[in-house]
């Protein structure tokens, strides 16, 4: 987290000198001199295009680390879609966010509501379908083995 | 006619699809290339709202249709003659080709009883029986309604008529005109098509591609505010309503290119979210309408 927190720092120092030398270059008059900002700004790209993949691999090696936010069920029912508040639903044990998917317009399923538990209505209707995996895991139901 | 064709005719000619096809069947039609189609139009458990929403075309218009593409031969709402008498005109249509239009749901309970349509010889016929014996024989069945397509309000729980779709009934190819009511202009250019061509080409759920081809949200005027992530909190804000519930994402019509009321307005365009009306769903796994 350090690490990514430094890359943070030096990603928008990078970025306030790519700024400066545009204006630099912008103001200049001699032709000499445009060509010297144009190639410094190269070198910041560079710069920034490095320390985006060291952020990247970071990242990367965190990706399975994460720890999953636990739910109860009262926890859940706070995310049903309404007022502007997420929706969210698990299904067997995990909790999806289902916010701005298409089907699920204001946090409601063609009659399921979100905030809930919904592994039943789930496999009652998408049994042999794997509609799980285009959703976003946002966490895990307190109480499952996962 | 592919999808990629469809996108064309769509984007290119908005709201006078139906005209363009309605004047194509017509020339053939005076041509002699085409006879005029004899329509039955069966109205079973629904509210009439299809033959209104017929009545309120206007490009063309319902006289023009009537005088020019087809010969309405029976119709409950609109026929003059009543009684055995229109019943005898139901019987001798049959007899010949005919394109059958079914309006609402077929209420299936108590053998059909729940929907009586005529009397005729001191027998009661239910539109479960007329249904039954005009649809094997038609030319082209068309499910005009979410009602006749889906089952709609007609079908909602608990059915206590225990309707059904007119597929339900007739286990033959339907094409369904969803939507509460259906526009006009779908049931028009529809005819039209099925005037100058053999068939028209359906999507899964037996609905033209020709209007239902897309979602509503496709065409949506708020979808930049949908892209950029801005939601309207409460219904009347000029903002993309998916948040409150809108089902324009999951429901397929060209309402929004082509509007309502002789294309006046539309639902979203008077800042109520789209309810899916023209859903298979509709109107039990459409609910709640609104969520705030």
């Amino acid at each position: 987290m350090e690490d990514i927190c430094k890359l943070k720092e030096d990603l928008e120092r990078i970025l306030e000198r790519i700024k400066e030398l545009y204006s630099m270059e912008f103001l200049t008059l001699c032709p000499l001199g445009k060509e010297h900002y144009k190639n410094m700004i190269i070198d910041s790209i560079d710069q920034a295009y490095l320390k985006l993949e060291e952020t990247l691999n970071i990242l990367r090696q965190n990706e399975g680390k994460r720890e999953l936010k636990e739910f109860t069920l009262e926890e859940l029912a706070n995310f049903d879609g309404r007022n502007g508040k997420p929706a969210y639903v698990a299904v067997n044990g995990t909790v999806y966010d289902v916010t701005l998917i298409a089907s699920w317009g204001g946090g409601s399923h063609f009659g399921v509501l979100a905030g809930k538990d919904v592994t039943e209505e789930y496999n009652k209707c998408h049994e042999n379908e794997n509609k799980l995996s285009k959703l976003e895991v946002v966490g895990k139901l307190k109480g499952s083995n996962l | 006619m592919k999808i990629s064709g469809c996108v064309e005719e769509i984007i290119n000619n908005k709201n006078s699809l139906s005209n363009i096809l309605a004047e194509e069947a017509i020339t053939q039609i005076k041509k002699g290339r085409v006879n005029k189609p004899n329509v039955v139009w069966i109205e079973g458990t629904g509210c009439s709202g299809n033959t209104i929403s017929l009545l309120n075309a206007n490009y063309p218009d319902v006289i023009y249709l009537l005088n020019n593409m087809i010969n309405l031969k029976f119709s409950n709402s609109l026929m003059t003659c009543d009684g055995e008498k229109a019943y005898e005109i139901f019987l001798e249509t049959i007899k010949e080709e005919f394109i059958l239009v079914v309006e609402g749901a077929i209420s299936t309970r108590e053998n059909g009883l729940f929907n009586v349509i005529a009397s005729y010889k001191g027998k009661k016929i239910t539109a479960l029986e007329v249904v039954k014996i005009s649809g094997y024989k038609a030319k082209h069945v068309i499910a005009v309604g979410t009602c006749a397509s889906f089952g709609g309000v007609s079908k909602a729980n608990p059915n206590p008529s225990e309707s059904k779709s007119a597929k339900e009934i007739l286990g033959r190819d339907v094409i369904n005109l969803p939507g509460c009511p259906c526009h006009p202009d779908w049931i028009i250019g529809t005819l039209a098509y099925l005037i100058t061509n053999d068939g028209i080409e359906l999507d899964d759920e037996g609905r033209p591609l020709l209007f239902y081809g897309f979602t509503i949200h496709d065409f949506c005027p708020r979808r930049t505010y949908f892209n950029n992530r801005i939601f309207a909190q409460n219904v009347g804000e000029p903002y993309c309503m998916f948040r409150l519930g809108c089902r324009g994402p999951v429901t397929r019509t060209d309402c929004p290119t082509r509007r309502w009321n002789s294309g006046v307005n539309w639902p979203i365009g008077d800042n109520t979210p789209c309810i899916g009306c023209a859903n298979a769903y509709f109107p039990d796994g459409m609910e709640p309408f609104i969520r705030t």
